[in-house]
């Protein structure tokens, strides 16, 4: 099987696994995860819209931009997207039919366009409610647990044969 | 060198993961694998020390690099949401995203 993956962080999870105060949650270990995937794996993207870069840079004090712009520079695999880019139609299906706020049916439109595999959130409105067959939507827990298990392969292979 | 026998528990998806790259070659063996990771591991725990990157770093070691400083950093300030709970720390954020969404994008994808 051809194993490659394309993938989203949300914001919170930048956030989350940053800040080691609540001790090892689920978000730290899913950016220790990315490290690995980004050294292991030949064939994996992790996109990062404009949008959640910049409520990254927002919520973060500003001694530390220097180093978070180098974090999400650092590998080639990590590649920047512009929303201005993404097709306004599939805007207008998540923004209303689907009913996503429009922020965050933007991040779902920019998703499907980059055919992206999971969006991975700590939001629930994200997680739990955006259900649809072009990605899949979890928190940081349950993609560890994909990952640990081994079986995030097949679950991405059934993804994109549904599609 | 001496050398010190240790018993590993790991969860048995992981495990078959390191006989994949095992039998791929990328290993000798198991304990060759858990070696890799140890000293990655190490690699990690110099790195931190210095504030520097360290020149010839690959991309995931970039990566490492500034996770780890960051952690270490806002460790140091405190934290970034000091006080507020992860539902609320959600909320900002997505109060934020909302903010830039108006600010940047919603005219572009409204007058369309």
């Amino acid at each position: 099987m051809k194993r490659n993956m394309r993938l989203i962080l949300d914001a919170n999870e930048y956030i989350f696994g940053m800040d080691k105060f609540s001790g090892r949650t689920w978000s730290i270990m899913l950016l220790e995860a990315i490290g690995n995937i980004l050294r292991e794996e030949a064939d994996f993207a992790l996109l990062v819209p404009d949008i959640i870069r910049n409520e990254v840079q927002r919520n973060i004090d500003r001694r530390f931009l220097g180093d978070f712009y180098r974090f999400i520079s650092s590998d080639p695999k990590i590649v920047y997207g512009s929303l201005f880019e993404v097709p306004v139609s599939l805007f207008k299906k998540y923004s209303q039919e689907i009913e996503l706020k429009e922020a965050d049916a933007v991040i779902a439109a920019f998703a499907e366009w980059k055919a992206v595999d999971f969006v991975v959130s700590e939001n629930r409105h994200i997680y739990e409610e955006l259900k649809v067959d072009e990605f899949i939507t979890c928190n940081a827990e349950e993609f560890i647990k994909l990952l640990e298990s081994g079986e995030i392969w097949q679950v991405i292979e059934k993804l994109r044969a549904n599609k | 060198m001496e050398n010190k026998s240790v018993t590993l528990t790991i969860p048995e998806g992981m495990y078959n993961q390191t006989q994949r790259l095992i039998e791929e070659g990328f290993f000798r063996d198991f304990e060759d694998v858990v070696m890799a990771g140890i000293r990655y591991v190490l690699l990690e725990a110099a790195m931190i020390e210095t504030d520097l990157e360290p020149p010839g770093l690959t991309g995931p070691e970039r990566y490492m690099f500034y996770l780890t400083k960051l952690r270490r950093d806002i460790a140091e300030a405190g934290g970034l949401f000091p006080g507020k709970t992860k539902e609320e720390v959600i909320e900002v954020l997505r109060r934020t995203r909302e903010q830039i969404y108006e600010e940047k994008y919603a005219a572009h994808f409204r007058r369309q």
